[in-house]
């Protein structure tokens, strides 16, 4: 119990500030933190838990994204439809790419995953008879919760947040479950979890499979958000790395680390976009620059994210407590 | 090193053949599915040592 308190207190705070907040870029900025961090924690179910670090997760991004915005602007029906199609879709192909790379370890995944991300993106900047190419999709405003036309920030913000607690839901349940174990036994010794009888491949298969249909309603909701689908951003490595970099610096294989991380990295990131990347200043890209000093910091002396510094810290204090 | 000099010329002439016949917009495409048709048969490369990739190295 006394471990969901930070999520139930993070959640909660997230829930509430559109009570109280009406500034709409606050909003906006709860909205894509919230959105980001889905996203992070359905990379991590496969890259934190799994220990399949893809960098092509911006596929399945797509994939959502996609299949809600075409279905709205080609065949009328409700983004909903569309999320849950595109969700079904991803997995499908998470499915898919999760079997036919189960043989591939480390960089040769990972170099496996950027490709697929890759052929998607040509695809769908190259196809211009289904996907209108590289001009990308505007998405239609239709007033109504039905069609996901909502003006109301606020509102936009507990869409997120059930997302956002579905996301965390999916990482407790590997936190808790005996899955979820067999799973970490698999990322740390993959040879070590086959001789005792773990069904390797298909939890690694499985692990892609939920983290690309979670991955892809993120991406559905994140398009009728924005209201417009651009190729070269929803299937690009950045938005791939950004998912990644969410995790790591909030702690792989922790639930609500992606959570923080995406915080972090989103607010950041807004705020130099705010602060530089007016017309003129010239450090439009400023951010990509601390994404990578970020990882660096993190990796070199943060190994376990934010959750496991804090929780270092935390014990340290405990520690020092009952010693005096 | 062999290896990677075949596979060089091998990219190549998907990429060059592939445009001519195909399209140029869909280049990138053909070498990146033969690059992932490549893992999915021989993960090691079609030159590398056999349970190389198992390694992760």
């Amino acid at each position: 119990m006394k471990a969901i308190v930070p999520a139930v207190v993070f959640f909660g705070l997230a829930g509430l500030a559109p009570v109280f907040v009406r500034d709409a870029f606050l909003l906006d900025s709860l909205v894509l933190i919230l959105v980001w961090g889905s996203a992070a924690a359905a990379w991590n179910v496969a890259g934190g838990y799994a220990g399949q670090i893809s960098l092509g997760h911006s596929a399945f991004f797509g994939l959502g994204a996609y299949a809600a915005a075409l279905l709205v602007t080609r065949w009328e029906v409700s983004p909903w439809l569309g999320l849950a199609v595109g969700a079904l879709v991803a997995s499908t192909i998470g499915l898919v790419v999760g079997y036919l790379s189960n043989r591939l370890r480390g960089p040769y995944f990972v170099l496996a995953t950027i490709a697929f991300s890759q052929v998607l993106l040509i695809v769908g900047s190259r196809w211009r008879g289904f996907t209108s190419g590289s001009e990308g999709i505007p998405v239609p405003f239709r007033p109504g919760f039905w069609t996901l036309g909502i003006a109301d920030k606020r509102v936009w913000v507990w869409i997120a947040l059930a997302l956002a607690i579905l996301a965390y839901l999916v990482q407790l349940y590997l936190d808790r479950s005996r899955r979820g174990y067999q799973l970490v036994a698999v990322r740390e010794d993959e040879d070590a979890a086959l001789s005792l009888g773990v069904p390797a491949r298909w939890l690694k298969v499985a692990a892609i499979c939920v983290s690309a249909a979670l991955t892809a309603a993120c991406g559905a909701l994140w398009a009728q958000y924005i209201g417009f689908v651009d190729p070269f951003y929803v299937f690009s490595v950045d938005l791939s790395v950004k998912f990644a970099l969410a995790a790591i610096i909030g702690g792989l294989g922790t639930a609500l680390g992606p959570f923080l991380g995406a915080a972090l990295v989103t607010t950041v990131e807004t705020y130099l976009r705010a602060q530089f990347g007016g017309i003129g200043a010239g450090f439009v890209g400023i951010y990509l620059i601390l994404y990578g000093c970020a990882l660096i910091v993190m990796v070199r002396w943060v190994p376990h994210g934010l959750v496991g510094w804090i929780s270092e810290r935390l014990r340290g204090r405990a520690a020092a407590r009952t010693a005096s | 090193m062999a290896g990677a000099l075949i596979a060089a010329l091998a990219v190549a002439a998907v990429e060059v053949v592939g445009s001519y016949t195909i399209g140029t917009a869909w280049k990138e495409v053909l070498y990146l599915l033969l690059f992932i048709g490549v893992l999915v048969v021989r993960p090691a490369g079609l030159f590398g040592q056999r349970g190389a990739e198992a390694l992760g190295t």
